[in-house]
């Protein structure tokens, strides 16, 4: 037996250890309230006869084992039924409601929703027979990528890069209901309680309904919003 | 064993005889491997939950006493890591204020003064503290092994690990165990 494995024989031996456990037939040359030889298998008892470090190691394990083991149990609280118990109904009421929520029948959507559904989409989506979910895309678009494929372009759109076609699009809802907020007249200026400047200014709004009877700088500027969408007249190109 | 019953039909029955029949084995392990009161009732009553949860999914592979230690060393062990950061409560009630330094004779069982019966207080406390400072591995083994007596076979089932694991890793306990319980029995003069 190698030293390990004389250890490991010791530890498992330490099974049989009590604080007070009375002595029993042991060899000579060891003392019988502590050494406890006999609780170890005859071939590691020769070692620990003849061998004063295994024997000093066997006393280091006895005593930690006495030491553990006048760890008395300790008595369970009370408390610990009615935690125990609490616990449970808590998870019995878990089970329960989830159990009840499982069982509910499926409820079907209120026809108002389909109602508030087609408004928020600009058409009764729902009436002709649809899944209130679904969004059908306009006839005019089938058109329209038809139109795009059968020209010389190739199925690919060419033209304006998207941020210029936004930009074009925003310029023409301008110019169709134009309203314009010009700054006018000179600043004035007085001082707040406080003994800072205030600034104050006077402001007119003027609405165009015809962009090409709009001031020519007013015309010009739109054309720089729209990124040349709009020609010098103000209409669309 | 006879429990395995649905968790609605309450807190009776099979249940209650289970609880009756673990639960001293239960708070023991937790109170040793956490080391203090509070915790051993919070992991007592993780453990009950989730036994009482689980029950009807074990598989009878494992003795039903290695699993529901399983579930207490855990729960313990997890509930241990979780308040880490909070410090745990003192067994510093249980020590004398001397110090203590006298010889305490483990096989006298006679009338316990209140001297005596003070000193072995403290004594108890300072071993407890000695097995919390071991690491949650060792804590476990040395726990199962010497508290609550199970066999390496059993310890092996209740901690998930083989024979081999079970005997080095006790190996090592006895190790730290050395470093942490002998000037604490040196101080109180035990053999």
């Amino acid at each position: 037996m190698n030293r390990q494995s004389i250890r490991d024989a010791m530890i498992e031996s330490l099974a049989g250890v009590t604080p007070d456990h009375p002595a029993q037939g042991l060899d000579k040359g060891v003392d019988p309230g502590t050494d406890r030889l006999d609780l170890l298998p005859q071939a590691v008892r020769e070692h620990l006869v003849e061998n004063e470090g295994l024997r000093r190691e066997w006393r280091q394990l006895l005593r930690q084992v006495r030491a553990i083991r006048t760890l008395e149990r300790v008595p369970v609280p009370s408390d610990l039924d009615g935690r125990v118990v609490a616990s449970l109904q808590a998870g019995y009421r878990q089970e329960r409601a989830i159990a009840h929520v499982r069982a509910l029948p499926p409820e079907p959507a209120p026809h108002e929703l389909d109602v508030r559904m087609g408004q928020s989409a600009g058409r009764p989506f729902a009436a002709d027979g649809l899944d209130p979910g679904f969004l059908k895309a306009p006839a005019v678009l089938d058109r329209l990528v038809a139109k795009r494929v059968s020209s010389g372009g190739g199925a690919r759109p060419q033209g304006s890069p998207r941020s210029t076609r936004l930009m074009a699009a925003a310029a023409l809802l301008v110019a169709s209901s134009l309203g314009l907020m010009a700054l006018l007249g000179d600043r004035s200026s007085n001082l707040g309680d406080d003994g800072l400047e205030m600034a104050s200014f006077s402001f007119r709004v003027i609405r165009i309904e015809d962009p090409a009877l709009a001031h020519p700088d007013l015309v010009n500027l739109l054309g720089g919003m729209s990124g040349g969408a709009l020609d010098g007249r103000g209409r669309v190109r | 064993m006879a429990c395995q019953e649905s968790p609605g039909r309450g807190f009776d029955g099979a249940f209650r005889d289970l609880y009756e029949q673990y639960k001293d084995r239960v708070y023991n392990v937790c109170y040793r491997t956490t080391g203090n009161a509070a915790d051993a009732l919070d992991a007592s009553q993780e453990t009950f939950g989730i036994l009482f949860r689980k029950v009807s999914a074990f598989r009878f592979e494992s003795k039903f006493s290695s699993w529901v230690y399983r579930i207490a060393v855990n729960a313990s062990i997890d509930l241990k890591r979780r308040s880490a950061a909070r410090p745990a409560a003192s067994l510093d009630l249980l020590r004398s204020p001397s110090g203590g330094g006298s010889p305490i004779d483990f096989k006298d069982e006679g009338i316990e003064g209140p001297a005596a019966a003070a000193a072995r207080l403290e004594l108890q406390a300072e071993i407890q503290e000695a097995i919390t400072r071991l690491s949650p591995k060792m804590r476990a083994i040395t726990v199962l092994r010497y508290n609550e007596s199970l066999s390496y076979e059993e310890i092996a089932e209740s901690l998930g690990t083989s024979l081999g694991t079970v005997k080095s890793r006790l190996s090592r306990a006895h190790a730290a165990l050395d470093r942490e319980l002998t000037p604490i029995l040196d101080r109180h003069h035990l053999r």
